[in-house]
């Protein structure tokens, strides 16, 4: 891991602490950060850029520094946060919305962060109506976000990334990297999800009308309820409703969209929690599945992770909600001279179109030692709920070992830049 | 004979040698019930007990002070199979004894202490290490003449020759 503060790379670093968090409803926007001790005698300033890299050069992190506070004569502690703090600065006067297009109302919004962001083309021509009040550029950008159905994500990437609620299974988190044992846990029930959202008119309000006033025009606002009920909680369930009121870019269009995304999220009451290897593969905002035990899966949108030093990083992992998927296994199992030399076992969702890598297999065989690559790089599929059973026999080379490792067997090879590859 | 921040030791000795395969914290029990180990790399310990004549009290008294003294580690020249290992050490311990004899001969012997490597002597390259179980062959440079059948080895850098059955000269 190292850090790039301005032009310069500091790679002498500890007590990296990082963990972002996202929230698929869009109904907030947290303000992710790393903070992060780096020995150096150089005076870092806040204001400065601030990047988190792997040791692959993966860019975790591009944020600013907020605080560096020289904490010994050679180390100075660094905590750096997303550019959506910086929205809070700015205060943003009344607007009326009238059917602008997504992509016009961030770009408005999020144009003072030099514009380093990206909006999913699926959300750009979504329309913005209604009435926005006097408010920060974060708390409007929250709004807008919510209305569209969109989440944000500020890591992993060079850019802040606005994207669509997806509800796919992105990826599988396989029984071999999940820490024994995850951890289920149940809320209280949410027996409803309410939204209200709002129409506005142009004109004058009558003594009993609720109104607002955009620049000098003074609109009729009216304010309707919309309320989808949990029908899996029992009778006897106390009544909780989630409520959305006062964001009044909700309207008669996006309100049932809105709730929708809501109910999903609200609905199953279920939190995971788990510790799983984690090499920059699974993201907060994603759907994932994995098992809680060795057989039983369940899906849930990733909400936060932490991440660690090193490239086989064991991540903190919660996902809210969960549930329960059809899963079957799929069992590879590697065969050479008629002997079983490797078996792999996954686990997929039922439906789920999977791709695994064929690993070589490194074994002995008798007093010898082969080395194997099988033929196809990977095994793909759809997976069903029998379970599949796939048996390789077929390898591109041999190698084995009688004091030294020997190329037995190749159907051929080239040779590009002094690269050999066998095939 | 060992040598010692380069002093060599032209004394009796014994010492025990024991290669620490260390695992890294993120090491535990999986779903799946097997054990994932995250290897750091293979750490060398070698205990030693130097027999130092009591005609040699200077260079006795010398190697205990340099031994205990507050730093990060001390080099070492180790035997290490047929050959011998440089290794950074730091030394944990360090045992010895005071001996009074009737005819009123004092002095400190047996010196013991323990060294144990700071850097790894054996250790998975990055991006071996990258996707566990999954390591692919990796992709080597080899001589431009090379026929099928010629003598290679995979190793951790890729693949490389060892020897070329009809003599050439062997390029990396």
């Amino acid at each position: 891991m190292y850090v790039k503060i301005g032009q310069t790379d500091y790679t002498e670093i500890s007590e990296l602490s990082f963990a972002p968090q996202t929230d698929v409803t869009g109904s907030s926007v947290p303000v992710n950060q790393f903070t992060v001790s780096v020995h150096t005698d150089d005076q870092i300033s806040a204001g400065s850029r601030a990047s988190l890299y792997d040791d692959l050069d993966n860019l975790w992190a591009k944020y600013w520094v907020v605080s560096a506070e020289r904490i010994d004569v050679h180390t100075v502690a660094v905590k750096a946060q997303s550019a959506v703090k910086q929205l809070e600065r700015d205060m943003l006067d009344p607007v009326m919305y009238d059917n602008e297009s997504a992509d016009t109302v961030i770009d408005a919004l999020l144009g003072r962060l030099n514009g380093e962001y990206t909006l999913d083309s699926s959300l750009a021509s979504k329309p913005v109506s209604g009435f926005c009040p006097k408010q920060t550029a974060r708390n409007r950008f929250q709004w807008v976000c919510l209305a569209i159905g969109a989440y944000v994500k500020d890591f992993f990437g060079d850019e802040l990334e606005i994207l669509p609620v997806d509800d796919s299974i992105a990826d599988v988190i396989q029984p071999s990297d999940t820490y024994w044992k995850p951890s289920l846990s149940y809320e209280d029930y949410v027996t409803g999800v309410r939204v209200y959202y709002y129409t506005y008119t142009e004109q004058e309000p009558t003594v009993t009308e609720s109104w607002v006033e955009c620049d000098g025009v003074h609109y009729v606002q009216t304010e309707t309820q919309l309320t989808l009920r949990n029908h899996n909680v029992p009778e006897n369930a106390l009544e909780h409703i989630i409520t959305v009121q006062g964001v009044n870019i909700i309207n008669s269009s996006n309100a049932s969209e809105v709730a929708s995304n809501m109910a999903k999220y609200y609905f199953d009451r279920s939190r995971v929690s788990l510790d799983a290897i984690n090499n920059f593969k699974y993201i907060p905002g994603q759907r994932l599945a994995f098992c809680i035990d060795s057989e039983e899966m369940r899906a849930g949108y990733l909400v936060s992770c932490t991440f660690s030093f090193g490239m086989q990083a064991k991540g903190a992992m919660e996902f809210n909600p969960t549930e329960s998927v059809d899963s079957a296994p799929l069992v590879i199992t590697y065969v050479f001279e008629n002997a079983i030399v490797g078996t792999r076992r996954y686990m997929f969702p039922v439906g789920y179109g999977f791709e695994v890598e064929n690993p070589y297999i490194d074994t002995w065989l008798g007093m010898t030692r082969y080395v194997l690559r099988p033929h196809s790089d990977t095994e793909t599929g759809t997976m069903t709920s029998g379970g599949i059973e796939r048996t390789v026999d077929m390898y591109e080379a041999l190698v084995y070992e009688r004091g030294e490792l020997r190329v037995v067997s190749v159907d051929g090879y080239d040779i590009a830049d002094d690269i050999m590859r066998i095939r | 004979m060992i040598v010692i921040d380069g002093y060599q030791w032209p004394v009796p000795c014994k010492i025990d040698r024991v290669a620490r395969v260390e695992p890294s914290n993120i090491s535990g029990l999986m779903l799946d019930k097997t054990y994932f180990n995250d290897v750091l790399g293979t750490y060398l310990e070698y205990s030693v007990v130097l027999a130092i004549p009591t005609n040699m009290v200077d260079q006795y008294a010398t190697l205990y002070e340099s031994l205990t003294s507050p730093v990060d580690g001390h080099t070492f020249i180790m035997p290490y199979n047929d050959s011998t290992i440089e290794i950074t050490a730091r030394v944990g311990e360090v045992k010895d004894a005071w001996v009074y004899t009737p005819m009123a001969k004092q002095f400190w012997r047996g010196v013991t202490f323990t060294a144990i490597s700071n850097h790894p002597s054996k250790y998975e390259e990055l991006g071996e290490v990258m996707v566990r179980g999954r390591k692919p062959i990796p992709e080597g440079v080899m001589p431009n003449n090379l026929d099928v059948g010629t003598y290679a080895v995979l190793s951790v850098g890729g693949w490389i020759v060892v020897s070329l059955p009809n003599g050439d000269e062997m390029r990396f």
